[in-house]
């Protein structure tokens, strides 16, 4: 710096400052070349590297991956599950979403693990995170789908105080809930058709499978065909989920469903994936008696 | 007259009959069950590819590519964990298509449907 000091530059100060230069370019231009450091603690940097590949492949930038991974941290911070997370952020930028649709979906994931979390910890407060981790998924996938605080605290209450409303079963009540209020029928009536299956000791996968079933009804519930008190009234007798929808028969909930649903599109029924006592079996026609052949004109 | 009528009536139920099983070349399919895993079939006559992209294969749109068979039927069988899961086809590598036969679906929060699958843990 003596050239600067001195007033003066010359040869061998230009020549010095040349290098230093360029020996500084070439060190910022190594840095920016330098594949990005994961910002991420939940996801790897290779994963990190092929999301941002997919958002730049589509025209976008690497800070927006960055921001929606920050997200994911957030909630590991908090120990709240990240999978379901990191899974959206996947969903949203393998479909080429917008990244502010997907943050926005994110944000109000993580909201609603945070709440399930605190309704999780006050069912079960000596439960590790690892063990709360269904529960509290299930139960942020209901309240995504529009179960209320107030509906969870509900089915909370109707396993009474004998230990009955464990968080996987209150979850699962919740789950079954929203699937019934998907199907767009009352949510009231479907409240109580859960809390009356979590008192008669309805295990995790019925309540679920519950709430499935009538929304596979959904038609036949909405065209009054079947009702949800006739289904609580079902439970309350006594009836399994399994004799719930399985006939006609007297003193069952509803009357057989119509198999085809608006929303529906498909014409074979998975018979396989659904487990198998869901599978209703065909109605039994009465014989018809025989036509008298006509004598051909 | 009584032999044409019956002649007609034996032309419509040919007709019927075809139909009938062009129909079912054509239908979708919900994915069931199988010994091997979950079997999943798509009917697309002219996709060049076709791919699972689901949640659980971190909606990859290589890692489950379905073997085509006759008449555009695309299908892949994979184990899959007890659990509830949601899935796409993505024809062509870009094109996401709902599955047109799921046992449930659900809004994706993209502006599309998932397909839902539940895979039911082994009764104890």
């Amino acid at each position: 710096m003596e050239w600067w000091l001195s007033g003066r530059l010359n040869g061998e100060s230009a020549r010095r400052l040349i290098r230093r230069a360029a020996a500084l370019v070439l060190v910022a231009g190594a840095a920016l070349a330098m594949p990005p450091v994961s910002t991420s603690q939940v996801v790897s940097a290779a994963d990190r590297e092929a999301l941002v590949r997919q958002r730049v492949d589509r025209g976008g930038r690497a800070d927006e991956v960055d921001l929606l991974l920050r997200r994911a941290d957030e909630a590991a911070s908090q120990a709240l599950p990240v999978e379901p997370i990191t899974n959206k952020i996947r969903e949203g930028l393998a479909k080429g979403a917008d990244p502010q649709r997907i943050d926005a979906i994110v944000r109000q994931m993580v909201a609603n693990l945070r709440v399930s979390d605190g309704l999780v910890r006050e069912l079960a407060p000596s439960a590790s995170a690892t063990d709360r981790r269904a529960a509290v998924v299930l139960m942020a996938e209901s309240l995504d789908a529009g179960v209320t605080v107030d509906e969870v605290r509900e089915l909370t209450g109707a396993g009474g105080a004998d230990g009955s409303a464990t968080p996987d079963r209150v979850a699962s009540s919740a789950k079954g809930l929203s699937l019934i209020k998907a199907a767009r029928l009352s949510g009231p009536d479907g409240r109580q058709v859960m809390a009356e299956a979590v008192r008669r000791g309805y295990r995790a996968t019925e309540l679920v499978d519950l709430g499935r079933d009538i929304k596979r009804r959904e038609l036949d519930f909405r065209s009054g065909r079947a009702s949800l008190r006739a289904v609580r009234a079902a439970i309350a007798r006594g009836d399994r989920p399994e004799r719930l929808f399985r006939d006609a028969g007297e003193g069952t909930a509803t009357r057989p469903a119509a198999r085809p649903e608006a929303t529906r599109p498909e014409v074979e029924r998975p018979a396989a994936p659904v487990r198998p006592e869901a599978v209703r079996p065909e109605p039994v026609r009465p014989e018809r008696p025989a036509v008298p052949e006509r004598p051909g004109r | 007259m009584g032999r044409t009528r019956r002649a007609a009536l034996l032309c419509a139920a040919v007709v019927g009959v075809s139909l009938a099983a062009c129909v079912s070349r054509t239908t979708a399919t919900a994915p069931q069950v199988t010994p091997a895993g979950v079997r999943f079939v798509f009917i697309h006559s002219s996709a060049g590819s076709v791919a699972l992209a689901a949640s659980f294969n971190q909606w990859s749109t290589v890692s489950h590519m379905l073997a085509r068979s006759a008449n555009g039927r695309w299908s892949i069988v994979t184990p899959l964990p007890p659990g509830e899961h949601t899935f796409m086809f993505v024809v062509d590598g870009r094109q996401w298509v709902s599955p047109p036969a799921a046992e449930d679906y659900v809004d994706d929060g993209f502006g599309a449907r998932n397909g839902v699958v539940v895979v039911r843990p082994p009764e104890r």
